[in-house]
């Protein structure tokens, strides 16, 4: 099989490739219509269908848990990755026939590269997307966590300055819920239930929050209303100073982390700069070596 | 080249005087615009009060108030009103008389377009590092203030933080906070709405950018609005932060290996090519030509320097962390 040949067979494998995704294309936007329907509405249940494929509702909980970072949602996100990706793939099937001369390795690279971005790298199923979309749902949950603690300290400083035994805590939840601001929809959704008890709301405000500790401090914000305030005080500080433990811990990993990225970085001027050396001298021999041929 | 030169600093200089002459005019209608925005801004939240409305907030807004807090943070001489108009518009001018005179003289566009984008990374690089070792500075600083605060509100029988602040602002130790505390200050004195106040704290916030300052933010905010109780949660912030400090600073140890090696590169690179310029002489061009006057030699040593910026950068950047979790 000579080159020739190969090209032409790695040529075929390309259309077809495309030509394969052209009919996925189709395939996903195929939706079964019975006759009479008018086209608008043919392009309103595509739309319907598009969007209940990838707008699922667990990407969309991912990202609600996440904090929705970069102002993302999931159609945002879906919206972005695929356009993004598609266009690459225009423009590198574009240059695939349009510069022949190039060599067919780095013309194939081309294709490949918005391939794996589309679906490697910016899948939320991946390892790296789940990576991005864990860390930004840490950091959500630390700032739930603080607006929790925060909020349970405000009560039992207005426990304390009225002098009284136990306080109204739903109503004392409506006033403060404007300064948490990440925390004030799980309150409104539990308060709605207050018919039903102190102990059902703040269950349903912790499940909602969704963390461990948010849980615990919600029982301990239940029995606000029962209790004496010198306890809680103390059932407080010991449930805080183990969430700051596990913050800590945290911290230290994620330092030791950033150290190892950073020095490999670091590090990476000196190859480069040896390369620049490495290939201004071979030039300089090449050109010693021209001398030298002329002069013998 | 010396004609353009003289084009240049004359061109620059009529421009200088020119806004000199206006200086005082455009003060005045600075004020006026913003005495109009403010109008304007009020009757805003009055519709999102009155009829629920969302207020949007585009990009680009966003993105311009962060600038003005970034410059409110960095700069000397912070003004209101003109201190971002004029920071914008030195950076575009400086970005077209860069492109251009590097068009002219280099005779490609492209080049000319690099070159002046490259001015504004790093220009925006440099800012970004600025704030960031002041976030930090104020970050550690910080426990001072919730300690000076928490003792003063402490100290006193009333409900009111506003007489905490402003024993803090008179307070020596704690003078970094003090433009912020007194406009806090002097907002509270006179807001009409809640909405001014929380952005004096916005303000304050963005200065530090760590979880005690957001926590100490709007506890104060929620005492100066309701007129609670909050000592016992400014002294356990104040608590929180200490043990932090001190966790920190047990935790700080041979970080300074990276920086070093960030230095080393920015001897050893020149080191090199003097070494080679000194002892290595085997063709009739030294090796300046093979360096500067190749396309390889260029490339390799644009790609070389802003290596090594950038492992500075990335050094200065990481060897020291935040007061924070």
């Amino acid at each position: 099989m000579d080159y020739a040949t190969a090209q032409y067979l790695i040529n075929a494998i390309a259309i077809f490739t495309y030509l394969l995704a052209v009919y996925h294309i189709l395939q996903f936007l195929k939706v079964p219509l019975p006759t009479r329907y008018t086209i608008v509405n043919r392009i309103k249940k595509q739309n319907l269908k598009i969007q209940s494929n990838l707008v699922t509702q667990d990407l969309e909980m991912q990202f609600a848990a996440a904090g929705y970072p970069l102002q993302m949602n999931a159609k945002r996100f879906q919206l972005y990755r695929f356009s993004i990706g598609y266009g690459l793939l225009i423009i590198a099937v574009y240059l695939y026939f349009r510069e022949s001369e190039t060599s067919i390795v780095l013309r194939i690279i081309w294709i490949l590269i918005p391939i794996l971005i589309m679906f490697q790298l910016l899948n939320p199923k991946r390892k790296f997307m789940r990576n991005v979309l864990d860390s930004f749902r840490e950091h959500t949950e630390y700032l739930k966590n603080q607006e929790l603690f925060m909020l349970l300290s405000m009560m039992l400083d207005e426990q304390r300055a009225s002098q009284a035994k136990s306080i109204d805590v739903i109503s004392s939840l409506n006033e403060l819920r404007q300064y948490t601001p990440r925390i004030a929809g799980s309150i409104t959704k539990g308060v709605r239930k207050q018919a039903m008890g102190i102990d059902t709301v703040m269950q349903t405000i912790g499940e909602d929050v969704g963390t461990d500790e948010a849980i615990e401090v919600c029982k301990i914000i239940a029995s606000l209303e029962t209790t004496q305030s010198d306890s809680i005080y103390d059932q407080l500080s010991s449930r805080e100073e183990m969430f700051v433990a596990t913050l800590r811990a945290n911290r230290v990993k994620r330092r030791t982390k950033t150290t190892n990225r950073v020095n490999i970085l670091v590090w990476l001027p000196l190859p480069i700069y040896g390369l620049n050396v490495f290939f201004i001298i071979g030039r300089m021999l090449t050109d010693m070596a021209g001398n030298l041929t002329k002069l013998s | 080249m010396i004609n353009l030169m003289i084009y240049l600093s004359a061109a620059v200089s009529l421009t200088y005087g020119v806004y000199l002459m206006f200086q005082k005019k455009l003060r005045s209608l600075n004020e006026q615009i913003a005495v109009e925005k403010r109008v304007r801004r009020i009757v805003e939240l009055r519709k999102v009060e009155l009829l629920g409305s969302i207020p949007k907030n585009s990009l680009i807004s966003r993105i311009l108030k962060d600038l003005d807090y970034m410059l409110e943070t960095i700069h000397p001489k912070y003004d209101k009103q003109s201190t971002l108009q004029n920071f914008l518009l030195f950076q575009v001018i400086t970005f077209l008389i860069l492109t251009l005179f590097v068009k002219l003289v280099s005779g490609s566009f492209s080049f000319g377009l690099m070159v002046g984008v490259l001015f504004l990374f790093w220009n925006f690089a440099r800012h970004r590092i600025n704030l960031r070792r002041i976030r930090l500075d104020r970050g550690y600083k910080l426990a001072k203030l919730t300690g000076v605060l928490a003792a003063q509100y402490n100290g006193h029988q009333t409900t009111d933080p506003r007489e905490a602040i402003r024993r803090a602002m008179e307070d020596e130790t704690v003078k970094e906070f003090h433009t912020h505390l007194s406009e806090i200050y002097r907002v509270e004195t006179n807001y009409e709405n809640a909405a001014e106040l929380k952005e004096a704290f916005d303000r304050f916030q963005y200065s530090i950018k760590t979880s005690f300052a957001k926590e100490l933010a709007s506890t104060l905010y929620k005492g100066l609005t309701k007129k609670t109780n909050i000592g016992s949660t400014l002294a356990r912030i104040d608590t929180k932060i200490q043990q932090n400090m001190k966790d920190i600073l047990k935790e700080e140890e041979d970080k300074i290996g990276v920086r070093n090696l960030s230095r080393l590169h920015i001897i050893a690179f020149p080191s090199i090519l003097l070494g080679m310029f000194l002892f290595l002489r085997i063709s009739q061009y030294g090796i300046i030509h093979y360096q500067f006057n190749t396309a390889q030699g260029q490339v390799g040593f644009t790609i070389s320097v802003l290596s090594i910026i950038g492992a500075w950068i990335l050094s200065t950047w990481y060897s020291k962390q935040p007061n924070d979790y």
